[in-house]
């Protein structure tokens, strides 16, 4: 009697497994990944889903980075080193993390070329373009920030010319530009609250922007190509 | 809008019996897509892991580093020069701490001269949970203060929780001084 106690645990009356008599999944899975698409849906229509694949892989080698980076003027370039000379792959997270940046950039605008020659921003989509175009700029300045953090001459003065230009701005530039710095001197400070917003002020907004644009597609479904 | 139902006598995929509807595209591109994500993730995972879980499996490397003289001793120095005496001291080790500048590391023993230029370095950390113990010179046995761990004057427990004798050093003597290397520990009586 045990055993048959058991086996009705297993498999249900109607042949469903364990887990999905009791949650339910299948359903769920179904309603989220089968949705119509209309015809003559092209490749060109992948640039999106790849953005958002290069998203994963920077998170997962962000999050492996995070173990060992240390945002300090003392030790980040030794860290870095320690990254990719000591650590078993290391250097190949630590390039996977800046050529999935790249790549991101990339096909992110061929993701808007698309869009845009395709007038899929038109109505009733207009609100996912605006919330692509936020988060371009966070792309963007996900892509500044994470320039200086290896704390080499190349991030130090890029970061340097970049804070310029800021502070170029008409009126609040100088402002603007000392609170990007953490103050007068480019050091420490720039280095941690670059750091800060490179692993949690600005992948935490690209998150929100991205389930926003994600649940309007839901919504709206993809747009009739051309 | 309603999703499109699955087509009917469909099999789920753990069915033991082989299923009665030949392949349709939309299980092909199922199982196709289903597969090449999880390559995509296993392949992150591959090279994600490895990293993280490296220094598990490193040893801490320990070049030897000079205690004292085993003659007599300069000022300032432990004097190993008492047979039988356990000498309290602290001797520098350079221990490579991943990305930080080598920088001797200050480390607490107790040197025991055994004669013959023999010794016994023990590590002054309680083999309990690793707090510093005292050497009493009139009961001849060390003392943990944490848990009541006591040692006799060869290491081995006489009370307490310690769950084995006091760990020791390698050393050698060699021009006369007194080098400790590797930390080990030793099993049940010694």
């Amino acid at each position: 009697m045990g055993a048959a106690v058991e086996q009705e645990d297993h498999v249900s009356a109607e042949g469903q497994g364990w887990l999905e008599e009791r949650l339910g999944l299948r359903r769920v899975a179904r309603r989220v990944l089968a949705r119509p698409v209309p015809e003559g849906v092209t490749w060109f229509h992948c640039f999106g889903g790849l953005t958002f694949f290069t998203f994963i892989v920077l998170v997962v080698t962000g999050i492996v980075l995070a173990f060992y980076y240390v945002p300090s003027p003392d030790h980040a370039r030794a860290s870095v080193a320690y990254i990719d000379s000591s650590l078993p792959f290391g250097s190949l997270v630590r390039n996977l993390h800046r050529w999935s940046a790249y790549a991101m950039i990339v096909l992110v605008f061929l993701h808007m070329v698309r869009v845009f020659v395709h007038g899929a921003y038109r109505k009733p989509r207009e609100l996912s373009w605006v919330v692509g175009v936020l988060m371009l700029l966070l792309v963007l300045a996900l892509g500044f920030t994470g320039y200086l953090l290896p704390w080499d001459q190349k991030g130090y003065w890029a970061t340097n010319v970049g804070i310029n230009i800021a502070g170029s701005v008409p009126l609040v530039g100088p402002y603007l530009a000392d609170l990007l710095r953490g103050g007068q001197q480019l050091g420490a400070l720039t280095l941690l609250r670059f750091y800060a917003l490179h692993v949690f002020v600005l992948p935490l907004l690209l998150g929100v922007g991205l389930v926003a644009h994600f649940a309007m597609i839901r919504k709206q479904g993809i747009s009739k190509p051309l | 809008m309603a999703p499109p139902e699955e087509e009917p006598g469909s099999a789920p995929p753990w069915a033991t019996e082989a299923p009665q509807v030949a392949i349709t595209r939309r299980r092909f591109l199922r199982w196709g897509l289903g597969s090449v994500t999880g390559a995509m993730a296993a392949v992150l995972a591959a090279f994600g892991l490895p990293p993280i879980i490296a220094p598990a499996f490193r040893r801490l490397n320990s070049p030897w580093s000079p205690i004292g003289k085993v003659g007599a001793p300069e000022a300032g120095q432990p004097d190993l020069t008492v047979q039988g005496q356990v000498v309290s001291t602290i001797f520098k080790r350079t221990v490579t701490d991943a990305y930080m500048p080598p920088e001797p590391q200050e480390t607490a023993v107790f040197v025991v001269n055994l004669g013959n230029d023999r010794f016994t370095v023990f590590d002054a950390r309680c083999t309990h949970l690793g707090c510093p113990l005292s050497w009493d010179q009139m009961t001849h046995e060390f003392y943990c203060p944490c848990h009541g761990g006591v040692y006799d004057a060869q290491g081995d427990v006489t009370a307490g929780p310690p769950p084995r004798p006091l760990d020791r050093y390698e050393w050698k003597v060699q021009d006369g001084v007194l080098y400790a290397g590797r930390l080990y520990r030793v099993k049940g009586e010694s």
